[in-house]
């Protein structure tokens, strides 16, 4: 008696069938085109003809090397077509171009692991103090050791920025959001 | 007794006709005073207690204010279920009484027990406002008309506007009759920082505690009563309180032995600043301050959202120039939409049952006298919905049939001009009026029983549906009494109203001229009936396959508990880590709601982001709620690709998520996601509760199960509710150290909390109106690792050192909430499934879970949402739908005295199973409880048909006429009336069925149901049943000789 089917059967007088499930294609909206909302790219111009698509690097993803293969349980918020586009853990993780656009990220380029920066471009979390590397299409926080205090901001060492490197001077607070959100440092819910 | 009551009506029609009016007169003004609202009000009775706990994390929250609350609400009887959540400052406990507590006992007795309770100090527990899921009925937004772009400036003008708001409008709006509360949230509040200089402070030896002294021993007014004069009294009064921020400045904190004086502005900066907020507002991308009505329980939120727009309107004359009042959301919208699809389906029901009876009565009066029955018996309703407190919505008007409930009085007048029309030919000439008003009345005394049997047996089936209880007893109860009522006043009405103006307005020339309609079905049916006599075994496996045909599809189908309402906007969840702050999470809004913005469907969106002044709801700054406000469906741009809602939430979703990343979206509706997070605790419509006492172990095992459901096939959004811990700076006072000072801990732990938490010290007036005096850090300083460590530390009069000397400082980390139920911990997953088909989608992913996820001892899951109601529907449906049909088999059995002609007539319902099962799978729905009302009501109106025709072939027998001619004259003879049944109940409910109004989803079941279903019971029940008659005529009519039997 545990079932509306049997008891509307019932009403039909017909009471003892088993139902099986019902094979439903519920397949999901796919496949929309955003070309008419895509913008184009064009905030780093100033960074020295740093061209983004050529370090779009897909061949080394050791932990997610899939474009689409980083979906935690339903929510899908990483993958191909979303803001964040690869999670890796050596590399850091990429943005899409209109992520970067949203974010108003922007870039400059450094010529060493010893260079100046402003306030704003010091990450601080807790005890740590960082600044966020953009290398061949990826998004990296490397600790750095703040060497002086200058007018403007710190004289900082970070190990692991070569020449040829970038670092984000602005909108580091969101891309540390996205970091926490995207490496789940938080224990935030999406399990790696 | 109803013999009687039809010869009074006929004799006495102008009693008749007055009462008629009278009762028209008192439908209208009921009418008028009916509680209107969309769907019915599903919330359960429950008392919310809310306590700001300021400074504690949740795990000390739960421990020191949430339990003790939970622990003593145990006691209170009546209490069915008890939850809680415990953020950073917040703790909520919400008690559910006993369906059918009166709220008023329930805040009373938790009220009581409130009283009782230890709690920490400062902490004041609070009970919600006495309102329900559909509460909030109301959201409007100050902003100025030119916001300022300079942060100072911008941070000034949204503190002006949030006073303007606490101040000005909240009091005027809660005066409206029916608003129980009005909830802030966004902006600032006004408050003047006291943000002392740390290194000044040192060098002055003084503490935060002599800040507070001295404000505390400077800003008061004191009475000296008064004196008296020659003749007069004068009062006595001495001024201190202070106006601003220079008096604040110039309080003197210390006189040092050099005579020289400290004063406030020597030690610190005094400023208007940013509050320590646990919510902020948005609305169109920028921030802003949103004001919330919510309406008192059991209030009409139609009316109560006029009432606040109509005040709101007032409000706004009086305020200053620059500040705009924006209405964000106005419940009487949706409400309006959703009656007008209601209102458009009964009144084109109504034009069609009308049209239909005209063209298959073929007699103009008839079919008007008829037709007079709907408004009439919807009138009717209405006084008795008034009297029984029954709200007209989407549930209870929208599952009004007027074909089905003219069914009554089709019977009773088709039989007149049937019977007129006979005597006529028989005497020759034109009928006298007495000749007519006794017609009238043996026609309707002799179609009494196959009229009123039949409605009483579709009222009897829609009994059970009052045994459901909880949220599918307050949707479908109103609806099952709504039916009741509208069939029990027709049914009054073609035994009185209707026999009285038949015996007025029927012609003694009756004739009973063929429609046009009528000749071709005849045309049809006769070879067709002739067929199915000729081959009855055969027809009798063609009833049987069909049965058999009906069942399978049926046992194929999904299920879900009933269709979503489309409240015509929607609303996404954005999920946030939990350690983000405030003011990323309002930037993270600010960028997605300027990108939902620039869809040009989109009207307006707004958002709360963590929770808000009263913490109805006590979300994390890490959670936005946002609404997005459509615009009207003509003001869409036509050559858009965009043309429906859904498509339009999945590209804002898509889009969302390829441009702004950290969050996670989930799709909801305004309303829907108020009902689920009161019935549930959970914002979604599936929830998964993990319980067991570990926190880790619960998150962890929530994220696994989340992980596992959201592989299943329209598994839509699947998301742990646990956000896991955040950072804390953690400060543990050195008691060895303290102790070589001579000190306890409290001077470091106030130092903690005023340096950096902030401490009220007093309050500066500005009329009637209150602004706090706080100590704090500045914002530079609080969030300076480097200045925190070096807070100082009142050891004794003028000694200070500083903090890292005294305590441990380290970065830890906490949970960032503590959900429980039922004096348990639990972690939810939040499951939005993309299918309608819920019941195979959790059955599916229970076994998917039980299979995959080993709890421990102590551990178990559970599940919600509306697949719980669905459950419950079904196992109290399970035992009354059978009682119920039981009673009909008893009560045919009652009428007509012969047991086989009792399963023949109720072979009828099954042969409208087939239909119904067809049209539903047709029309792409799964199988719901409004579904299931449907075939319900199909079982009594099918039964009718077949209680038409067995009495017509009973009478026939009775006159001496041959099976054969009894089955072909009888089947002939009846035809009339069961198609006019028939297609009257089909056509009243065929705009339903093809509404595309908003809310016309909810009832569409039903109508497809029963539109579906008794198509095939009509075809298969002039065919079949007589062929049945026929064959089984032994078992008919066992008193008849053999030869009569024939073969």
């Amino acid at each position: 008696m545990k079932n509306i089917k049997f008891i509307t059967m019932t009403i039909f007088l017909i009471s003892n069938l088993a139902f099986a499930e019902g094979d439903h294609d519920h397949s999901s909206h796919k496949g929309h085109d955003h070309s008419k909302q895509e913008e184009k790219h064009d905030d780093h111009d100033d960074h020295k003809g740093h061209d983004h698509s050529k370090h779009d690097d897909h061949d080394d993803h050791s932990k997610h090397s899939d474009n689409k293969g980083h979906d935690h349980g339903a929510s899908k918020a990483i993958g191909k077509g979303r803001a964040i586009e690869i999670v890796d853990e050596k590399k850091g993780f990429k943005l899409s171009k209109e992520a970067i656009k949203t974010l108003k990220l922007r870039l400059q380029n450094v010529d060493g692991d010893q260079f100046e920066i402003s306030k704003a471009t010091l990450v601080s979390s807790k005890s740590i103090k960082g600044v966020y590397r953009f290398r061949a299409g990826f998004f990296k926080l490397l600790s750095a050791k703040i060497l002086k205090e200058t007018k403007s901001g710190y004289k900082v060492k970070v190990a692991g920025v070569e020449f040829g490197d970038q670092i984000v001077i602005n909108g580091v607070g969101l891309l540390r959001v996205t970091d926490v959100y995207s490496t789940d440092k938080s224990e935030y819910g999406h399990s790696h | 007794m109803i013999n009687k009551v039809i010869e009074f009506s006929v004799n006495n029609r102008m009693f008749v006709f007055m009462a008629t009016l009278l009762l028209i007169v008192f439908g209208l003004k009921s009418f008028q005073e009916l509680s209107i609202d969309a769907v019915p009000d599903i919330t359960n009775t429950q008392v919310q207690i809310n306590s700001q706990v300021k400074g504690l994390v949740p795990e000390e929250v739960e421990r020191m204010v949430t339990f003790p609350i939970e622990y003593s609400m145990n006691g209170i009887p009546g209490v069915e279920t008890i939850r809680s959540i415990s953020r950073y400052g917040i703790s909520q406990v919400t008690v559910i009484f006993k369906e059918g507590t009166d709220i008023y006992k329930a805040r009373q007795l938790a009220s009581e027990k409130l009283q009782n309770i230890e709690l920490p100090v400062g902490v004041v527990p609070e009970m919600g406002p006495i309102s329900t899921g559909l509460g909030e009925i109301f959201h409007y937004s100050i902003e100025a008309k030119s916001p300022e772009k300079d942060g100072e400036k911008r941070l000034l003008q949204l503190m002006e506007l949030r006073s303007i708001q606490d101040w000005y409008i909240k009091p005027r709006l809660l005066t409206v009759k029916g608003v129980t509360e009005v909830n802030t949230i966004g902006g600032y509040e006004k408050q003047f920082f006291i943000q002392p200089k740390i290194d000044l402070m040192s060098k002055y030896g003084l503490h935060f505690d002599d800040i507070e002294a001295a404000i505390e021993n400077t800003n008061l007014n004191v009475g000296g009563g008064y004196i008296q004069q020659t003749g007069e009294q004068v009062l006595v009064r001495g001024v201190g309180l202070l106006k601003g921020i220079k008096d604040i400045e110039n309080v003197v904190v210390k006189r040092l032995s050099s005579y020289q004086v400290v004063k406030i502005k020597d030690i610190a900066q005094v400023k208007f600043d940013k509050e320590i907020r646990t919510g902020a507002a948005t609305v169109n991308g920028e921030e802003s301050i949103i004001g919330t009505a919510f309406m008192l329980l059991g209030e009409n939120s139609r009316a109560v959202a006029q009432r606040v727009s109509s005040k709101l309107e007032d409000v706004k004359k009086d305020l200053p120039e620059w500040v705009e009042l924006k209405v964000l959301y106005d419940r009487s919208n949706m409400v309006n939409a959703t009656l007008s699809t209601v209102e458009h389906n009964l009144l084109m029901g109504a034009g069609l049952v009308m049209v239909f009876l005209l063209l298959l009565v073929g007699n103009l009066r008839a079919a008007i006298i008829t037709s007079l029955m709907i408004p009439v018996s919807l009138l009717m309703t209405f006084i008795l919905m008034r009297w029984q407190n029954v709200s007209g919505n989407l549930m209870s008007l929208g599952a009004l049939d007027f074909g089905i409930i003219v069914d009554g009085a089709v019977i009773v007048i088709e039989n007149c001009v049937h019977r007129l029309q006979k005597k006529g030919e028989e005497l020759g000439r034109e009928l006298s009026r007495a000749e007519v008003k006794q017609l009238v009345i043996d026609s309707a005394i002799e179609i009494r029983s196959a009229a009123g049997f039949g409605e009483l047996i579709v009222i009897t089936v829609f009994i059970p549906l009052f045994a459901l209880t909880g949220v599918e007893g307050k949707m479908f109860g109103p609806m099952a009494m709504t039916f009741i009522m509208a069939l029990g006043s027709a049914l009054l009405l073609s035994f009185t109203v209707v026999p009285a103006l038949a015996a007025t307005f029927l012609s003694g020339k009756t004739r009973d001229k063929k429609p046009f309609l009528m000749s071709m079905a005849e045309k049809l049916f006769k070879p067709t009936l002739g067929f199915a006599l000729r081959f009855k075994k055969g027809v009798l496996g063609i009833g049987i396959a069909s049965i058999v045909m009906g069942v399978f599809l049926f046992s194929r189908m999904g299920a879900e508990f009933i269709p979503q309402l489309d409240e015509g906007d929607f609303a996404i969840q954005f999920i946030r880590p939990a350690n983000i702050s405030t003011e990323n999470s309002v930037k993270l809004q600010r960028l997605s709601e300027d990108i939902i913005k620039e869809f040009p469907q989109v009207k307006d969106v707004f958002a709360r982001t963590g929770a808000a002044e009263v913490a109805t709801d006590p979300m994390g700054v890490n959670i936005s709620d946002s609404y997005i406000m459509l615009k009207e469906k003509n003001k869409w741009p036509h050559d858009d690709h965009i043309q429906n809602k859904k498509d339009l939430m999945n590209e804002i979703k898509e889009k969302l998520e390829l441009y702004v990343p950290g969050q996670v979206l989930m799709l909801s509706q305004p309303v829907e996601l108020r009902f689920n997070e009161l019935l549930e605790g959970t914002r979604a419509a599936i929830s998964a509760k993990v319980f067991g006492d570990e926190l880790d172990k619960l998150i962890s095992y929530s994220k696994e199960v989340a992980e596992i459901v959201g592989e299943i096939d329209g598994a839509g959004e699947a998301e742990s509710e646990s956000k896991g811990k955040s950072p804390m700076l953690q400060y543990t006072p050195k008691v060895e150290e303290l102790a070589q000072l001579g000190v306890t801990a409290r001077p470091v732990l106030d130092a903690i909390s005023t340096a950096i938490g902030g401490r009220e010290v007093g309050h500066v007036f500005d009329g009637v109106k209150r602004f706090p005096i706080v100590t704090r850090l500045s914002e530079g300083e609080r969030k300076d690792v480097m200045t925190v460590r070096k807070l100082p530390v009142g050891i004794s009069d003028g000694f200070t050192v500083p903090i890292e000397q005294v305590a441990d400082i380290d970065f830890v980390e906490t949970f960032s909430a503590v959900s429980r139920e039922n004096s348990q911990r639990r972690v939810a997953v939040l499951v939005n499934p993309d299918t309608r088909d819920i019941e195979s989608f959790v059955n599916k992913a229970k076994k998917e879970v039980e299979s995959r996820v080993k709890l421990p001892e102590g551990y178990f899951i559970e599940w919600g949402g509306t697949f719980k109601n669905l459950q419950s529907a079904k196992e109290r449906l399970g035992i009354l739908v059978p009682l119920a049909l039981l009673m009909i088999l008893a009560m045919l059995y009652a009428a007509f005295k012969n047991f086989a002609q009792v399963i023949l007539i109720f072979t009828c319902a099954p042969m409208a199973l087939i239909g119904g099962v067809l049209s539903l799978n047709i029309m792409g729905m799964p199988f719901s409880i409004s579904a299931g009302v449907g075939f319900i009501a199909l079982s009594g109106i099918s039964i009718l048909n077949g209680v038409v025709l067995v009495t017509y072939f009973n009478r026939l027998i009775k006159d001496g006429k041959s099976p054969d001619e009894v089955v072909k004259e009888g089947a002939m003879t009846r035809l009339r009336p069961v198609l006019m049944t028939a297609l009257t109940d089909i056509f009243g409910f065929l705009p339903m069925m093809f509404s595309t109004g908003l809310g016309a989803e909810v009832q569409k079941p039903l109508a497809t149901v029963v539109v579906g279903g008794i198509i095939s019971a009509t075809l298969l029940t002039l065919i079949v049943l007589p062929s049945l008659y026929r064959l089984f005529i032994k078992f008919m009519q066992p008193e008849l000789n053999k030869e009569a039997y024939g073969t």
